[in-house]
């Protein structure tokens, strides 16, 4: 059986509305899909091992053909401003991947650079998987190469700047990724309550740090002052779990920088 | 101060358009900057070597000025 065919079968059951799209991805314990497919094939148990997932996109999926990578390798090339360098990027390479039918998402300093302009991220961008589905190194080079990068399999120089790709995403929050509309497709970007818990707790812990301490006030800022949105129920719920224990702390930090800004802090004790 | 009606917010659920990204661009930049002063870019990481090749002995381009956001 065909893997498109397979891909058909299990799509029977979803109806998108017209101008959209569903894009699928397999999460299971081994990752590239042409080996989950083969794994169909031959034993029809294996299905249950992996979550299907659909989700429903706006657009129908725009083939990049190589004169529009030209133009994009160019325009982000010639970006002078780094986080409009790393936003284009991201754009640009969640496009080609997505064709290719895996997710890719904006994390750590970049992610953080993208919804707060906190002048903190380097001249690096930092990607994850949304889930286990990859792939594979050969592949992966071939997308890369037609932006023209050095380097690889898991991080590159492309258009002037560095990606690093760092594996599927470790994320808490059951808000969404955030969205950007970017200039070649949509990217998404790190939930800022998984980032705002994770900044907190390495500011303090296993040393003070102050840049972590400022990078978490700068996003805390960008959220209180209605720039970002964010789930504080989900901020509270994330840092009283067992991977960061940092609840008091981040009431603390949130307290501080609302009353910097004269506002009432949503992340109180009481 | 409420800005908040004026400038585009990032959504939890939904997208942001690029333009209006764009826009947001300086209020986040000016109330990052009202608890974080200056660049608070990290000063090294293990990154470090690479990046100082690139980007003529910094770890990133230069970062452009609130004003012209």
């Amino acid at each position: 059986m065909l893997p498109g065919v397979v891909t058909a079968i299990l799509l029977a059951p979803y109806q998108n509305p017209p101008g959209t799209r569903l894009v699928t991805t397999l999460d299971g314990p081994e990752s590239p899909d042409h080996d989950l497919f083969g794994c169909f094939r031959g034993c029809p148990r294996i299905p249950r091992l992996f979550t299907l997932r659909v989700q429903v996109c706006r657009s129908a999926p725009q083939i990049m053909d190589a004169k529009k990578i030209k133009s994009a390798v160019a325009d982000v090339t010639a970006e002078p401003d780094p986080t409009l360098k790393s936003a284009k990027l991201a754009s640009l390479c969640s496009a080609l991947w997505a064709e290719r039918g895996v997710e890719l998402v904006v994390v750590g300093g970049s992610a953080i650079e993208i919804l707060t302009e906190g002048v903190y991220a380097s001249g690096d961008l930092d990607m994850c998987y949304t889930n286990k589905a990859t792939l594979p190194a050969r592949k992966r080079q071939e997308v890369m190469g037609l932006l023209g990068a050095k380097g690889g399999p898991r991080n590159w120089q492309v258009a002037g700047m560095y990606l690093d790709l760092l594996g599927p995403a470790e994320s808490f929050a059951r808000t969404p990724f955030r969205r950007v509309d970017g200039p070649y497709g949509t990217f998404l970007v790190m939930k800022p309550e998984d980032l705002l818990v994770e900044r907190v707790l390495v500011s303090f812990c296993p040393q003070p740090n102050l840049a972590a301490r400022e990078c978490a006030m700068s996003l805390i800022a960008a959220v209180l002052t209605g720039g970002i949105a964010v789930n504080w129920g989900e901020v509270r719920r994330v840092a009283n779990l067992p991977e960061f224990r940092n609840l008091a702390e981040c009431e603390k930090l949130v307290k501080e920088v609302a009353d910097e800004l004269k506002i009432q802090s949503p992340l109180h004790s009481d | 101060m409420n800005s908040r009606s004026k400038v585009p917010c990032i959504p939890i659920e939904g997208s942001i358009s690029w333009e209006d990204w764009l826009k947001g661009r300086r209020f986040r930049r000016e109330m990052s900057k009202r608890v974080a002063p200056g660049v608070i870019r990290r000063k090294s990481s293990s990154k470090d070597r690479r990046l100082k090749r690139l980007f003529k002995g910094e770890r990133g381009l230069p970062f452009t000025p609130t004003d012209k956001l």
